[in-house]
């Protein structure tokens, strides 16, 4: 019997990747959200695809709101959004985590439209912990993406 | 008189599973259907079998003996706890659940705390309406071995196949529309009785014994520990029953769920008390007619005795109705509760996986898999039901006790995550419901009785805590729960956050790039 492990890592494949900072720079200055639709790959979660969706919120370049529905994909996935002010942490605000009702959380920070850090997060037992996010080229091979702090 | 009992009871059981059958075309292969009729209940329909459902054997034939035995309080006790938490329901809790479109109870659990919050709200709810289930088929199992002749277990067998049947076919429809047939016959059996006794022996009330007597609810001497605890798991621990929320989610409306409620809880107490105040007269009417109720039932004995037949199959009929009831939502709720939230089944689109090619099957062409699968739980609830109702002796004891730790565990995290939602996390729900659950778990293990009835099951002597304490760990363990839940809570609302959850109950996403909120 296979005893089930932990994710230890995000993994973001070059081509999803491209997608996600297209949708940053599209939207910017309004904070950009979403899913990574994931599968599981031993411990690590490995992103097959993003599903953007609607920022509700009604300051949309400092909030992002939205409710979960027949939008978001099936477990595995991972929540995305995008700070986009200069003045934002590349992390998690109080705010993200207090009202971020998801697993897993991945911060985009991108000041200036381009995306300059990016961090996961995961729901401890009492609080979050961070998560290291690769890039996969296409021979599988992977590498840390930009990380700020 | 044994031949009228006989041909009337069958006539009755033969309606319930007609009925039964032919409102199953209503399903039409959808799980919503099924579950929670629709979410299309009008209010003579949510209210009837909400009374229904609240009304079970041990309102009826329970109630009456505890009464006869220890005074008014400890049998009233349980219609006006079932009544009481109708009320509450009514109160606080029937619109903002209707308006969420949930499909089960543990839904909620899974919204508001994930999904390891869920499974093991679920497993409780499934554990404590499995004995439940079995304590209404061991009241059907004695009916029908005194009243048809048949064997104990054969009855059991019986009983537990017609409601089987009849909720396999119709789900949540078969139910409400039985409920109907069921509480039209409880209450006028139940009303028909009392008018009989008082007109034809009078309601003599022993000293002491009556419902003017508080010392029941206040001198632990008369047991008020324990009639106090009985309201108290019954009013405030129902509230997390799953069959009481599912039709709470069936009704039309917030409204209509709502009014439901408060007219369930009338009628439970409308039907369940009437059955005290006759049980009070027992004594008086047995010496009148020379006769003694031995081991038997008191509520039996009358009913074979004292009464006309036509009366007996009227309130007999009452009780198999409300065993039925009971049983069959029962039987819903807990394989709806195994499939959609422990086995994790919940796309209500997908077809059903056993319908073959042909579309021939057990199960119609376009079913979806939670119907299926709720269909197939129901087959291992309804043998695990009857084996707890022929082998397991400690039925009633195991049922209170599960619903105790139902109510210690779950209604915490319920209340804090309907009214005080920012506070109510995750950590706080788990933590909370383990403390709560074991606590009371803990207190039955070291209380050598439990509702009176001596613990021959997993005692461990002791000095400290004798029979006196027992009702005490209905209000302990709660509040243990509670004391924890709201520890953790502020401990982690800050670093872990809560999931918020609109008017409709969808969870909602709030992220921001800066922090003034």
């Amino acid at each position: 019997m296979q005893l089930p492990r932990f994710v230890r890592r995000l993994v973001i494949p070059a081509q999803v990747r491209r997608s996600l900072d297209r949708q940053v720079q599209r939207e910017h200055p309004t904070e950009a959200g979403g899913y990574l639709d994931c599968r599981r790959a031993g411990n690590r979660l490995v992103a097959t695809g993003h599903v953007p969706v609607d920022n509700d919120a009604a300051d949309p370049t400092r909030r992002f709101e939205t409710t979960v529905d027949e939008r978001a994909p099936a477990f595995p996935r991972v929540f995305y959004h995008s700070h986009t002010s200069a003045a934002s942490p590349a992390g998690m605000t109080n705010v993200d985590r207090k009202r971020i009702p998801e697993q897993h959380s991945l911060v985009l920070f991108a000041p200036d439209s381009e995306v300059y850090s990016y961090r996961c997060f995961k729901r401890g037992l009492a609080r979050w912990h961070e998560l290291p996010v690769c890039g996969q080229r296409l021979d599988a091979t992977t590498y840390p993406l930009p990380r700020l702090r | 008189m044994a031949g009228l009992i006989f041909w009337g009871l069958i006539v009755f059981l033969l309606v319930m599973i007609g009925v039964g059958l032919f409102v199953s075309k209503k399903i039409n292969g959808d799980s919503v259907n099924y579950i929670v009729a629709g979410r299309g209940l009008i209010l003579p329909l949510a209210a009837a079998t909400l009374m229904a459902q609240s009304l079970d054997a041990n309102a009826t034939l329970g109630n009456t003996d505890l009464t006869a035995q220890f005074g008014f309080w400890a049998g009233a006790a349980l219609p006006i706890g079932l009544a009481t938490c109708l009320f509450l329901t009514g109160l606080f809790f029937a619109k903002p659940m209707n308006r969420m479109n949930l499909m089960t109870l543990p839904d909620f659990y899974r919204r508001k705390y994930g999904r390891v919050t869920e499974v093991i709200a679920a497993l409780i709810m499934v554990l404590s309406f499995s004995l439940l289930l079995g304590g209404n088929l061991v009241a059907g199992g004695f009916l029908f071995e005194v009243f048809l002749g048949t064997t104990f277990t054969q009855g059991v067998v019986l009983i537990s196949a017609i409601i089987f049947v009849y909720t396999l076919t119709g789900g949540l429809f078969a139910v409400a529309y039985t409920d109907v047939i069921q509480a039209v016959v409880a209450l006028t059996g139940s009303v028909a009785l009392i008018v009989y006794v008082a007109l034809n022996y009078g309601i003599t009330i022993p000293a002491g014994m009556g419902p003017a007597n508080l010392g029941q609810l206040t001198d632990p001497a008369q047991g008020a520990y324990i009639n106090l605890a009985t309201i108290a798991a019954l009013g405030l621990g129902d509230i997390v029953a799953i069959d009481f929320m599912e039709r709470v989610f069936a009704a039309d409306s917030p409204e209509t769920a709502r009014k439901a409620c408060f007219t369930g809880s009338a009628g439970t107490v409308i039907i369940g008390v009437p059955f005290s105040i006759v049980a009070l007269s027992s004594g008086s009417i047995l010496s009148s007619i020379g006769v003694e109720a031995g081991e038997q039932a008191v509520l039996y004995v009358l009913l074979q005795e004292a009464v006309p037949p036509w009366l007996a199959v009227l309130v007999l009929a009452g009780i198999v109705a409300a065993s039925l009831s009971t049983g069959d939502g029962a039987i819903l709720g807990t394989s709806a509760a195994l499939a959609r939230n422990v086995l994790g089944v919940r796309d209500e689109g997908s077809h059903g996986e056993t319908v073959l090619a042909d579309g021939s099957g057990i199960l119609n062409e376009g079913s979806d898999k939670l119907l299926a699968t709720t269909r197939v739980m129901m087959v291992p609830i309804t043998i695990l039901g009857a084996f707890f109702a022929i082998r397991v002796s400690a039925t009633g004891m195991l049922l209170v006790l599960a619903f105790d730790v139902a109510f210690a565990g779950l209604l915490v995290p319920l209340v804090f995550g309907i009214y005080k939602p920012d506070i109510a996390t995750t950590p706080a729900a788990l933590a909370g419901m383990l403390t709560g659950s074991f606590t009371r778990l803990g207190f039955f293990v070291l209380v050598p009785t439990t509702y009176g009835i001596p613990n021959n099951l997993l005692f461990v002597q002791n000095d400290i805590f004798t029979a006196s304490f027992d009702g005490l760990p209905t209000f302990i363990a709660p509040i243990v729960g509670l004391a924890v839940f709201l520890g953790v809570a502020y401990a982690t609302k800050d670093s872990y956050g809560t999931r918020t959850l609109d008017r409709d109950g969808r969870r909602t996403v709030v992220a921001a790039g800066e922090d003034e909120d």
